[in-house]
């Protein structure tokens, strides 16, 4: 603060004397992003910039404003190596302006520079990096407010952590993109849900009538009914997955993960010994898709959704899943069609394999219900 | 070695932003998780830029040639030679004592380089990386160095003292007394005396400490002002616990003369005194010993307690000021808390409890710092705070800690028998 200044805010005197705390060496940095461009205000304290590279030319003391805007290039010089903006891993170009101003916080004067950095494309990740003053104290700290699409995030830079990595804003279109991607992603990766649909379409070319199974006649029928099995499975689990996501409701991951588990060993089961009918396997389904819902909203919680466009994320989600399990239906019904009338088809597939999905269903269950904390291949 | 963690937050209060080159995913989980965030550190600081309307405007008023100074010693690069290296951080911890200036602790550790994560540095180096992890109070870590200083030279009178005030601040002056033992012949009279007289003024034989301190002090006039400083001070805070008002405000008083005429800003030193006054109710004093102190967070402390007591007592400007100097304190704490420094649990606790009489808050805090460090300040407040909230067994600790020390307090041991009296 001036003296000057300090003179003419005489009535405020108690709060100038407060406003200069004896803190350690901290800049502040605030971010605002819009679209492809960053517009960077980095403040640093005068006095750290003086004691770094020299500011007081004539060393009397007394910093003036004149001094201070002789030195200004030298002080960009020193900070536009330090100071990067990447998008996507790739610099932005950053830009100064010539022009410094001042500015006071709790601790005193502050030198005010602003930047704006262009980057080639709207980025899905920001990187922001200040190497400023670190070499010269070990306690310096820049403190980074970022914001984007009116949302403000905070962090702190350190000498051991000098990059900061923020999730950028994205159109629309790229985060359904991106999340029916996790959709599929999750689902080809997740084995129980795998096995649960392989279970429940192991015998989608067969019927049941009385105690055996027999082959259907037409893949038509059996192709329906698949999807409608999978579509009333993925729209019972879309509901507890969004309203899991969203935190309306909120399950201990222990019993969901066990339910799931006990609905694999149900699908495995009912091919062996026929428990429940047509119907009734619509209802499971539907009960079971609610089970998996909540557990994969954990999987979409660990991802992370987005601020902005949470409900596209969420579509884009369950349309992944969907996919998935639709392209698992195109390719098991047909299979299991073209196999049905294989006497072999019965004795080496359906029960062998029923029996394996009943019995990872179970193997899940016991690990998870009572924490075994076995360490399973799958 | 435990360094300052990097973008760790403590209080909850902000979580790191993932930083450097993580997986994509666990990035953005994070970065969204601070979206939430309290931005209090930002919105105790949010300025204008403005553009000084003349080019004589004064922005900053220093010590003329401080900055050059340093510049100079500093060197464009760090010192290739570690010996020079060394010598600089040590001047740098030496400006920061004098100065009270935080920031020199920092210049001093960036000069140490990367010998500051070393696994085993040269002696030197462990000394000065060993003052500077016990000024912020990382104990384990400074122990570590002294120890390892100790086995290759038992000597070492600079690495007995560290560890012997170590020791005394985790509340096992017992512990010290090897260490100051072991300064006889190695460190100077006065030196070994307040060091010998400090841990027996916490060991139930605080009178005739006191008188050993008093002595060696007056054969020992040509001591170096610092070390003189130290002592006056010890003894000014012994005669306090004994409760000998007079001896101790003559102590305080000689400390002070000699620290302003040597040009200290002893930051401990007027806490201690500004304490020692506020018990007495002289706050007016206290004000005129921190005006323009503000700057120091401790003293900062101290004068919004002054103001509070000249409030009470009927001065209408005062609770204004107390309330400025309030809210002051609590942005620099949230600063504190941005920037992952180690909060300052004492003085958090005493603004909770004295200040924003919040019991509950400032008996956790109490209790924390109690498991920091061992003073008989700390002692104070975690009996002031647990009498306040109501919670005798919290005060517990504090009085299997008086027994087994058998430290003389006449501010502790009133406190005690009103937890004991009360239901």
């Amino acid at each position: 603060m001036s003296i000057l200044r300090r003179a003419a805010l005489a009535a405020l005197a108690l709060a100038a004397s407060v406003a200069h705390a004896h803190s350690g060496s901290t800049a502040y940095l605030q971010a605002v992003v819009a679209a492809d461009r960053v517009e960077l205000r980095a403040d640093y304290a005068l006095r750290d910039l003086d004691d770094a590279l020299g500011v007081d030319a004539d060393d009397n003391g007394q910093l003036t404003w004149a001094e201070l805007q002789t030195a200004a290039p030298v002080l960009l010089g020193y900070l536009i190596p330090r100071l990067h903006i990447a998008g996507d891993a790739a610099p932005c170009a950053l830009t100064a302006s010539p022009e410094v101003k001042v500015t006071d916080h709790a601790d005193g004067p502050y030198v005010v520079f602003q930047f704006i950095a262009k980057c080639a494309s709207v980025p899905g990740e920001w990187q922001l990096t200040d190497r400023a003053l670190f070499e010269f104290d070990a306690s310096h700290r820049a403190l980074v407010r970022w914001q984007q699409e009116g949302h403000s995030s905070s962090a702190t830079l350190t000498p051991e952590q000098q990059t900061l990595t923020l999730r950028g804003a994205r159109s629309g279109w790229a985060t359904l993109r991106e999340y029916v991607h996790e959709g599929l992603a999750h689902v080809w990766s997740g084995w129980d849900h795998m096995l649960f649909i392989a279970g429940l379409f192991l015998p989608a070319a067969l019927r049941r009538e009385g105690k055996r199974w027999q082959p259907v006649q037409r893949l038509g029928p059996a192709l329906a009914d698949a999807v409608k099995l999978v579509t009333a499975f993925t729209i019972a689990h879309a509901i507890t997955l969004c309203l899991t996501a969203l935190g309306v409701v909120s399950l201990s991951t222990r019993l969901v993960e066990s339910l799931v588990a006990l609905s694999v060993v149900f699908a495995g089961l009912n091919n062996l010994v026929p428990m429940a009918g047509r119907v009734a396997l619509f209802a499971l389904a539907w009960v079971f898709g609610l089970i998996h819902g909540t557990a994969i909203a954990g999987a979409l919680l660990e991802l992370g959704l987005p601020t902005s466009g949470r409900l596209l994320a969420l579509l884009g989600f369950n349309i992944g899943v969907e996919a998935a399990q639709l392209l698992l239906v195109a390719v098991l019904v047909p299979l299991a069609f073209a196999l049905r009338r294989w006497r072999g088809y019965q004795p080496a597939v359906l029960w062998p394999g029923s029996a394996l999905v009943a019995l990872a269903g179970l193997v899940w269950f016991i690990n998870r219900a009572f924490d075994m904390g076995w360490r399973l291949p799958i | 070695m435990t360094v300052v963690g990097g973008a760790e937050q403590s209080d909850g209060t902000q979580a790191p932003l993932s930083a450097g080159g993580r997986k994509r995913r666990s990035g953005s989980a994070k970065s969204l998780a601070a979206l939430a965030l309290s931005l209090s550190a930002w919105a105790a600081h949010a300025a204008e830029p403005y553009t000084p309307s003349s080019s004589d405007t004064v922005l900053l008023q220093r010590a003329a040639g401080a900055a050059k100074a340093l510049r100079e010693a500093r060197g464009l690069s760090l010192p290739s030679d570690p010996a020079s290296r060394v010598a600089a951080a040590q001047a740098a911890i030496d400006r920061g004592r004098s100065t009270g200036d935080p920031r020199y602790f920092g210049q001093a550790q960036a000069l140490l380089g990367s010998d500051w994560t070393a696994p085993s540095p040269s002696l030197p180096v462990r000394l000065v990386r060993a003052t500077l992890l016990q000024q912020r109070h990382d104990f384990a870590a400074a122990l570590a160095d002294l120890d390892a200083v100790l086995a290759t030279d038992a000597r070492n009178a600079q690495a007995h003292l560290i560890r012997a005030n170590i020791r005394m601040v985790q509340g096992e002056p017992q512990r010290a007394r090897p260490d100051c033992a072991a300064l006889i012949g190695q460190a100077g009279l006065l030196v070994t005396a307040t060091c010998i007289g400090t841990v027996g003024g916490l060991t139930g034989q605080a009178k005739s400490a006191l008188q050993a301190i008093e002595l060696t002090l007056a054969r020992e006039p040509e001591a170096p002002r610092q070390i003189r400083i130290w002592a006056l001070t010890q003894a000014a805070e012994i005669a306090e616990r004994l409760g000998d008002l007079p001896r101790a405000t003559e102590h305080y008083a000689t400390a002070l003369a000699e620290a302003t005429a040597a040009g200290e800003n002893d930051v401990y030193l007027k806490a201690a005194y500004a304490d020692f006054l506020l018990d007495q109710q002289r706050s007016a004093e206290v004000k005129t010993l921190l005006a323009g102190e503000a700057d120091f967070d401790p003293l900062l402390l101290r004068l919004a307690l002054a103001e509070q007591q000249l409030a009470a007592a009927g001065d209408s400007k005062a609770s204004g000021a107390a309330a400025l100097h309030l809210k002051a304190l609590q942005e620099r704490h949230a600063l504190v808390a941005s920037r992952g420094d180690p909060p300052h649990r004492r003085e958090q606790g005493m603004a909770a409890l004295h200040l924003q009489r919040d019991a509950k808050a400032a008996l956790v805090l109490a209790q924390q710092n109690w498991a920091e460090q061992r003073e008989p300040a700390d002692a104070r407040l975690l009996l002031q705070a647990a009498l306040a909230a109501g919670d005798h067994a919290a005060a517990e600790p504090v009085r299997v800690w008086m027994l087994s020390t058998k430290i003389e307090d006449v501010r502790l041991k009133p406190l005690l028998v009103q937890l004991d009296a009360a239901p």
